[in-house]
């Protein structure tokens, strides 16, 4: 990595934990468009993030939700299925 | 004759009232909300569950000072992020720093990476070792970087929302927010070179 690319990328760091369109993060990109190193640096990042944020949805699992109400002392009863 | 789920305020008056029911409507509702903040908090199940646990008993003890004009999933939310992080607080998060790579190993394993992960995420997330890494990757993070990262880019809350739940600054929660995202991207970069590495070494020995 470039020293341009190392300053770049100290402020990219800072930047990342904003939003991907503030005015910071703007600026940063124009020198993504010319900097090969650090569009792959964000883009990594910006996938894993991606990636992240598609796990699906994980359900109490039956014996867990027993263990709750025990502890809640509340019984298990049938209730309507779209809660 | 199949009963029909509570209008959510008079759910909360009924559980008020002491009705068993509505009481356990409060908990099944809610459930699933709390356990999936709990285990992305915690990275993991046993943890998850006593913060499920301790949740919905801070709920039912502070069920009088909820106001119904406002959204009871809401205030439970905040109740579980609350009951996580303490949790966290009392086994103290480790801090463990990430290795740092060569800069042109670094370079082209993300290249690598990208090209790997270049399907459908859906699809990649049906491939079950893949997502366990991606698990296994979570709970790895020093409790100090999964809960900015969890916060801000799974559960879309803000930096000033994070900063004052975690009891931080704003430009705190940012550089631990990067560190999370840089720490999980290596550790997804590192699996997917492992795994490319194996599959070379069997096709090998095939046509060995």
């Amino acid at each position: 990595m470039q020293d341009k690319c190392r300053a770049f990328m100290e402020r990219l760091c800072t930047a990342l934990g904003e939003d991907l369109n503030s005015p910071v993060c703007t600026e940063l990109k124009e020198h993504l468009e010319s900097c090969p190193d650090c569009t792959l640096q964000l883009d990594s990042v910006r996938r894993t993030v991606e990636i992240y944020r598609s796990i699906p949805c994980a359900h109490v699992p039956g014996e867990m939700q027993k263990r709750l109400l025990a502890r809640l002392n509340l019984p298990l009863m049938d209730l309507p299925e779209d809660l | 004759m199949t009963l029909q789920p509570l209008p959510e305020k008079e759910m909360v008056q009924r559980a008020l009232d002491g009705d068993v029911r509505a009481r356990t409507e409060i908990v099944l509702r809610h459930q699933d909300l709390v356990y999936n903040l709990a285990l992305k908090l915690t990275g993991n199940p046993e943890r998850a569950e006593c913060v499920l646990q301790e949740t919905f008993l801070k709920v039912f003890e502070k069920l009088d000072t909820f106001r119904l004009d406002s959204a009871l999933g809401t205030w439970i939310y905040r109740i579980a992020t609350n009951a996580a992080l303490m949790m966290l607080r009392q086994r103290k998060g480790r801090l463990v720093p990430m290795e740092e790579e060569g800069d042109d190993e670094e370079t082209s394993r993300y290249a690598r990476m990208l090209k790997s992960l270049d399907r459908d995420p859906l699809e990649l997330l049906l491939d079950t070792e893949f997502k366990d890494a991606l698990e296994r990757a979570m709970a790895q993070l020093p409790d100090s970087w999964r809960v900015p990262f969890v916060l801000k880019d799974i559960e879309g809350l803000s930096l000033q929302e994070i900063a004052q739940t975690m009891n931080t600054t704003v430009p705190a929660v940012k550089a631990a927010l990067h560190r999370g995202r840089t720490a999980l991207r290596d550790h997804l970069a590192e699996f997917i070179e492992a795994r490319e590495a194996a599959d070379q070494k069997s096709s090998q020995k095939r046509v060995g």
